[in-house]
């Protein structure tokens, strides 16, 4: 008896320890997987980071105004109460990050398509990110720091050049063999690797414009607009007439999915939202609206398009007298959403233009942006009858830099890109006549125009002390602080 | 004639010579107090190592001269010694000790140890004090009667869950609870997604006694997941004699207890002008015309529980069974809220042979939760406290049955519409049902005299069925067409212990016990989740209705290996050394960090078997115990890689998982030092425990959110240093005990101070998920305070402390979070009293607590939306603050600018200082009152019934607190939701409150 007792300990013991043990590896999901099945996370972050930015932009340059004018945020500015400013970790986790692991799964099977376009995505997210943020991590990114390092916002524009020096050159050695990719993996280009590169140029040459005025010069920017043109197709992501589900939906349109499917918090408060003073004076042309405004908006209850002062609220009015903001081009559920617009590289081209200087052709691509954003929102046939109105110059000559601004500002109607430009002139009237300070704005900031995004409180305060510290950025002024191609912006005049 | 004397004096030598050689000596030894034969008694011979024990009929025989003193030992029973004498036969009846409350108490493994010899704290509950409280989850039963626990429970509803926190919390973020026992074996107490907690699962009727392991030292034996304590349970047995059956029903009637109170003056609307759609009630005071209707009180109905349990037991010589049925039924004070119970136990004891016994166990649970929508952070209530005045809210349905909207949203969107919360009660539904099978068998082999192997094995087994339903119509665009929420969870724990015990008695004096095992778990769950919205049929609440679906599984699996050994010398029984040692093999760990050691040295001191006289009858048992104690900690399974998750989007695909991976984690450390007393004066007339713990986790193994520069969200890493230091009190006194009357009283006290002394790199705060509440006042622990602490904001203030005051009168916000309170009480104390007079038994238990600083983020947020009570008094009211304004030389004045105490006061400077939301509370509540009655024997033995109790119980009767809110007893999302680390104890933010109760029962026995 006592024999067999031994025995069944020993046994019991020594059983198998290590093989025992050797369950802790994910039984419903992996580590690696196949660069393809990685690009639509990539891309679908990205079109809901540009929403996203959007909707948090269309406030500061006037496109519309809350009702209440009581927003905290949207009105005040105030940023104080803000536990979590999304655009971050959108940014890093959603987007750059799953970029970055696109790029070493496409680098380690060599498929130089997906490293091409992996990196060009990186390029632009963090493009967008800095300009929204200012000062952020680049060089420490993805390294596994847990307290990176915030790179000044001029490194960051560097690192950005590098990633389109270095997503280019992928595409260039791009093969046949490479991993095959459709349709299915990319809803923008649907593979065509010249349209990639031709979003590359063109991403060169926004981020080109915002500098030129203080480095670098204009010819650059007109230099990689050249090249974007002849393979340019607009970076489109099309969302389904039908949806079956919430996320085939575009959050600017008026079911305002609430994203079940991820950490995606930001609805439209478009019904709760009118147009303002500055954006109606725009559409409006000797007591006439420009025809452009009944496709971007929809008649109200009762057909007038009153506004208001931005964050003034609409008081004792009746939101019955103010335009539908939903189901315009641009609202609707399967409204696209477009990283960079044909009209954005027209303006673009014009805007260097005219400082190289070269009137004639600033004239002419101020002219081609115009009418590709009437025949965008399908009246073509308007166009002529408004080119000759006073809206329009009339002549290269006549030609003004407010003509062009405002001109872009109407076409690029809810894009976060007409933010940077109104930083770029430091909200001048020069460039946008008729800009008012917000009326509601905390009486702290002292008739300073915000300027910048704060950083996330929910991460960086609490995980990255010492850097934020270090730049200044919990104090109550810091959204009012320029970014650095504002600081040294010479264009406010 | 000298004949004579020869031969007599032959036979004196011969007899002399006979009685002074040793011979067999036999008897038998029982129970004085009620003849029953006492096995296992040691019986030795005085000054040698000779010794035996009686065996299954109480005999024993040995060998002995007769100048040879014998000794007979045994648990709970007064040492005896006899001269041999001429006997060969000595029978001996011991006396039952008196002088302890419990001689034996279950320690880890099941190992009965005498309380006189421990060298650590252990605390038992009674079957009788469970019975007294009369809850259904057992750890809301203890609440009150240990010291050292902090119990909150997430509300008064039916099922709600509760969590319990053994000598402060160790972890930062992750699960601070103890490790829940049954007869040896360990099972899940997991609650998940705000469910209830699963230890309550198990019928408080069906368990013998529940024993707390506070500390390291009492706990280490069973490794990793002990290192926050243990709570063994150890269900009834079946006892040899013949059959018992027993009956008992309760009803129970219960009321919402205390709320907050709402103002009744003012109605919907901003500024002072009327808004028909809106929660915040800034508008002109109601009419005299309008109906103020009190929803908030017209929300709750009488709860109604109703409980049965039966049992059978009994049994010969070499079986004995105890088998128990039990079904609960209580409807919750909100309506449509439910939870039953039913179960089943069978336990039984076979003696194989007269060395071989094997007890089986197995219980059978089902419980079925119906419950309201409710996050996992709280807030049920939110809509209910603010339900527009003018507007009754119970009445919730239109004619034609849908649901009746309080405004149409002037989008004419209806989704937009709020959910009427009698509405949500009844078609926004959770169902929570589970299944639930614990087994075990337990074979213990009397290998030698002093020598035995037990063999534990066990199976906890649970399958969980959530499907959470919202009715199309519900707010909100998601669900306005319907969503369900479902998964379906097998969790399946098991464990093998092989313990070998020797228990030796070398001399007399030196009695050595050692153990030694070996341990192995496996712990596996299996969780499949379905979701979506969008129904095509209104009313088929079904997966295959859906127009939108999306699904995902989540599997756990984690295997532990375990070594351990003990070794308790007891020396002249005045003297107790103890040494544990334990070595863990993890799998959730790296392979290079997977195995890890951890020991325990204790001593015990009983100094009052070195007095004598006078000062022997003063401390009948006088024991000064210290301990230094350590235990491991393992990663929760599958931590150690970043993962992919599924991509919801155009495209589908994979993206980046939220945790981090790290292939470099290494087990935490929890390392405690105590030191206590325990004393029994005057016989037993005065019992005094002292206990002083110090404990130290270090290596903690946190998962804190990282900046997501990294790519990714969280991460886990060994970062993280705690420390708690407390004393547990408790002092009791049998005051009075004759024939007729009797009264017991027992106080127990309780103090615990916690810090943070260490984060993960740069970080300064630690926040609980689901504690944040609101924007200015959370849940979180911060660098160098307490572990349960408040962070939030607080006003501006001058080197003096005054508030600063801007020239409008208004006082500045400084928006910088600071660490503002901790929600820990400073002290809990808890005191029973029994009385007894001939066949009535009146008992009740008063406890409460004093220094807790709450969060009242219900109070919050009743400010903000104009509906708390202050307004009554103070709204329009002109003030001036008291602060101080900066002056143009840049010093301070007193601040004499008047305001108005409007909503732009509250709401954009009141509500911004989270400062206004920590309070400072104690209370006292009379927890349990009651009165049973004994039916005389006279009458029953007319009607065959052996013993009957009726009896009347009030729960929460009494609370007398200071706290502005309802009922301080608050913790917002429970374990499911927020006891990983500082969890939400402590924090109100829209609970369903606690409940009054009172229950009749009956208790027959025949």
């Amino acid at each position: 008896m006592k024999k067999y007792i031994i025995l069944f300990i020993t046994v019991v013991f020594f059983w198998g320890c290590d093989d025992f043990l050797d369950v802790n590896t994910s039984l419903d999901s992996d580590e690696q997987t196949t660069p393809n099945y990685m690009l639509p996370a990539v891309l679908g972050n990205m079109a809901y980071a540009h929403y996203a930015h959007g909707e948090t932009t269309a406030y500061i340059t006037q496109y519309v105004s809350t009702e209440y004018g009581t927003s905290a945020v949207k009105d005040r500015w105030d940023y104080r109460g803000v536990l979590r400013v999304n655009a971050w970790r959108r940014h890093y986790f959603d987007v750059a990050g799953n970029a970055n692991k696109m790029i070493i799964f496409a680098e380690d099977e060599g498929s130089k398509n997906y490293v091409g376009v992996g990196k060009i995505m990186m390029a632009f997210s963090f493009l967008t990110a800095t300009d929204l943020f200012g000062d952020m991590p680049a060089l420490d990114a993805f390294s596994g720091n847990y307290n990176p390092r915030y790179n000044a916002q001029d490194t960051v524009y560097m690192e950005v050049a590098k990633w389109i020096n270095e997503g280019l050159a992928a595409l260039d050695q791009a093969s046949p063999q490479n991993r095959a990719m459709t349709t299915a993996e990319d809803h923008i280009y649907g593979g065509n690797l010249n349209n990639w590169r031709a979003f590359a140029y063109a991403m060169q040459a926004r981020m080109l414009l915002h500098t030129a005025n203080f480095q670098g010069g204009y010819q650059a920017v007109l230099d990689a607009v050249e090249q974007a043109r002849p393979t340019w197709s607009e970076p489109y992501y099309a969302f389904p007439d039908q949806a079956a589900n919430d996320w085939e939906r575009n959050l600017w349109g008026p079911s305002r999915p609430n994203p079940q499917w991820d950490f995606a918090d930001i609805r439209n408060m478009l019904s709760n939202s009118v147009n303002t003073d500055f954006f109606m004076n725009a559409m409006t042309v000797s007591g006439n609206h420009d025809p452009r405004l009944y496709k971007l908006t929809t008649p109200g209850k009762n057909g007038n398009y009153l506004s208001i002062p931005a964050s003034a609220g609409i008081g004792a009015l009746s939101m019955d007298d103010f335009a539908v903001l939903y189901d315009g081009y641009w609202t609707r559920d399967n409204s696209p959403l477009i990283f960079i617009t044909d009209e954005e590289l027209y303006f673009i081209e014009a805007e260097a233009a005219f400082y190289l200087p070269n009137r004639e052709r600033a004239y002419q691509a101020y002219l081609s942006g115009i009418q590709r954003n009437f025949i965008r929102l399908g009246i073509g046939e308007a166009f002529e009858a408004y080119r000759n109105s006073p809206a329009v110059a009339q002549s290269a000559t006549e030609l003004q830099i407010s003509d062009i601004m405002m001109q872009k500002y109407i076409a690029l109607y809810l894009q976060p890109e007409v933010w940077v430009d109104m930083r770029r002139y430091k909200y001048s009237t020069n460039a946008y006549p008729g800009l008012e300070y917000p009326v509601n704005a905390l009486p702290i900031y002292n008739g300073a125009w915000i300027q910048r995004m704060p950083y996330d409180p929910q991460t960086e305060y609490i995980y990255n002390p010492n850097e934020i510290i270090r730049l200044g950025a919990r104090e109550d002024l810091w959204v009012v602080t320029p970014l650095w191609w504002t600081v040294n912006s010479t264009l406010s005049n | 004639m000298k004949q004579i004397f020869v031969f007599l004096g032959l036979l004196v030598f011969m007899t002399l010579g006979a009685l002074g050689q040793p011979r067999q000596i036999t008897g038998v030894v029982t129970d004085a107090s009620d003849g029953t034969t006492l096995i296992g008694v040691t019986v030795l011979v005085k000054g040698t190592t000779l010794g035996t024990t009686t065996d299954l009929d109480g005999r024993y025989r040995i060998n002995a001269a007769s100048t040879d003193v014998l000794v007979f030992r045994f648990v709970g029973m007064e040492t005896t010694e006899a001269l041999v004498g001429d006997r060969s036969i000595i029978n001996i009846a011991l006396e039952p000790t008196a002088t302890t409350l419990a001689q034996v108490v279950v320690t880890a493994l099941g190992i009965e140890r005498e309380v006189r010899t421990l060298t650590y704290n252990v605390q038992n509950v009674g079957a009788d004090d469970i019975m007294n409280s009369r809850q259904e989850n057992l750890v809301n039963a203890l609440q009150g009667r240990v010291s050292g626990v902090q119990i909150t429970s997430t509300g008064g509803a039916p099922g709600a869950s509760s969590e319990i926190i053994l000598r402060g919390a160790t972890s930062v973020d992750g699960d601070n609870q103890p490790l829940f026992v049954i007869d040896g074996i360990p099972i899940s107490n997991a609650s998940i997604r705000g469910t209830t907690n699963r230890a309550a699962d198990i019928n408080p009727s069906d368990i013998e006694s529940i024993s707390i392991l506070k500390g390291a030292a009492a706990a280490a034996l069973y490794g990793i997941d002990a290192a926050n304590g243990a709570i063994i349970i150890t269900t009834k047995r079946g006892k040899e004699g013949a059959v018992s059956v027993g009956l008992s029903t309760s009803s129970t009637l219960s009321q919402v207890g205390r709320l907050h109170d709402v103002q009744n003056i003012y109605s919907t609307g901003a500024a002072g002008l009327f808004n028909p759609r809106t929660f915040s009630h800034w508008g002109p005071p109601l009419l005299r015309s309008d109906n103020a209707y009190d929803n908030l009180n017209n929300f709750f109905q009488t709860g109604m529980a109703n409980k049965i349990d039966a049992n059978v037991s009994g049994g010969s010589s070499n079986l004995t069974y105890y088998l128990a049925v039990s079904s609960l039924g209580d409807e919750g004070i909100v309506p449509n809220t439910f939870y039953g119970r039913n179960s089943a136990m069978l336990t039984g004891t076979i003696k194989i042979t007269d060395r071989v016994s094997l007890t089986a166990s197995s219980n059978i649970m089902k419980t079925n939760n119906k419950t309201g929508i409710f996050s996992a952070s709280g807030g049920w209530m939110m809509n209910v406290y603010r339900w527009p005045r003018w507007d009754n809210m119970v009445d919730y349905l239109n004619p034609d049955g849908s649901e009746r909207n309080v405004w149409v949203p002037l989008s004419g969107n209806l989704a937009d519409a709020p959910d009427n919360p009698v509405w949500s009660a009844y078609h926004q539904v959770r169902n929570d049902n589970v299944s639930r099978n614990i087994n075990s068998i337990n074979l213990t082999y009397q290998a030698l005299d002093w020598l035995t192997v037990n063999y534990i094995a066990g199976r906890d087994y649970f399958h969980q069925h959530y499907k959470a339903v919202r009715e199309p119509g519900s707010a909100g665009s998601a669900a306005f067409e319907g969503a369900i929420s479902e998964f379906n969870r097998e969790s399946e724990k098991i464990t093998s212990t092989l313990v070998v015990t020797a228990d030796y008695d070398f001399t007399d004096k030196l009695r050595v016990t050692a153990l030694a095992g070996h341990n192995l778990q496996t712990d596996f769950a299996r969780n499949t989740f379905v979701e979506g919205e969008r129904f095509r049929n209104p009313t088929l609440h079904s997966i295959n209705n859906l127009r939108e679906v999306r699904s995902s599984q989540s599997t756990a699996n984690r295997r532990i290996i375990g070594v351990f050994g003990d070794v308790t010398i007891d020396y002249g029984r005045f003297l107790v050394l103890g040494l544990t040692g334990r070595n863990d093999w993890s799998s959730t760990l790296p392979l290079a960090n997977r195995s890890f050691f951890y020991p325990s040295y204790s001593a015990a001191f009983i100094f009052s078997e070195l007095l004598d006289g006078q000062a022997a009858r003063i401390f009948s048992f006088a024991k000064i115990r210290a301990s230094i104690a350590q235990v491991g900690k393992d990663a929760p399974p599958h931590r150690l890689t970043q993962t992919l998750e599924q991509f919801y989007g155009i495209g589908g695909g994979w993206k980046n998982g939220a945790f981090a991976g790290n292939p470099i984690l290494k087990p935490e450390i929890t390392k405690e030092f105590e030191i206590g007393t325990d004393l029994r004066l005057w016989n037993g007339l005065f019992t005094i425990d002292f206990t002083y713990y110090q404990r130290e986790s270090n290596d903690q193994i946190i998962q804190p959110r990282v900046t997501p520069v990294t790519g990714a969200i969280l991460q886990t890493v060994n970062s993280g240093s705690v420390e708690n230091k407390g004393i547990e009190l408790l002092i009791g006194s049998r005051v009075l005990r004759t024939e007729d009357f009797g009264w017991d009283i027992t106080i127990n006290g309780f103090g615990n101070r916690s810090k943070l002394t260490k984060l993960f790199g740069d970080l300064v705060e630690f926040p609980v998920t689901y504690g944040q509440v609101s924007s200015q006042a959370i849940a979180s622990s911060w660098l160098g305070e307490a572990l349960f602490g408040i962070v939030g904001t607080d006003y501006k203030r001058n080197e003096d402390g005054l508030v600063i005051v801007n020239e409008n009168g208004y006082p500045l916000i400084d928006s910088q979070k600071r660490y503002i309170g901790n929600r820990e009480p400073k002290f809990y104390y808890g005191l029973t009293n029994n009385f007894r007079y001939k066949s009535f038994e009146l008992s009740f238990l008063v406890d409460g607590a004093y220094g807790a600083q709450l969060l009242n983020a219900t109070s919050q947020f009743l400010i903000s939306s104009g509906n708390h009570k202050m307004m009554e008094e103070y709204r329009n009211q002109e003030f001036i603050f008291s602060g101080v304004t900066e002056l143009p030389d840049g010093s301070y004045g007193l601040n004499t600018t008047p305001i108005v105490l409007n909503q732009t006061f509250f709401t954009q400077y009141y509500v911004l200082a989270g400062t206004n939301f920590v309070e400072e509370v104690s209370w006292v509540r009379l927890r349990n009152i009651s009165l049973a009655w004994y039916l005389p024997q006279s009458l029953l033995s007319r009607i065959r019934i052996k013993d009957a109790n009726l009896s009347i119980n009030f729960q929460n009767l009494f609370l007398l607190t200071n706290y502005s809110g309802g009922d301080p007893e608050v913790n917002n999302a429970g374990p499911g939701g927020g006891a990983s680390g500082a969890g939400t104890m402590g924090v109100d933010y829209f609970q369903v409150p606690h409940r009054k109760a009172v229950t009749l029962g009956l208790n027959l026995k025949f």
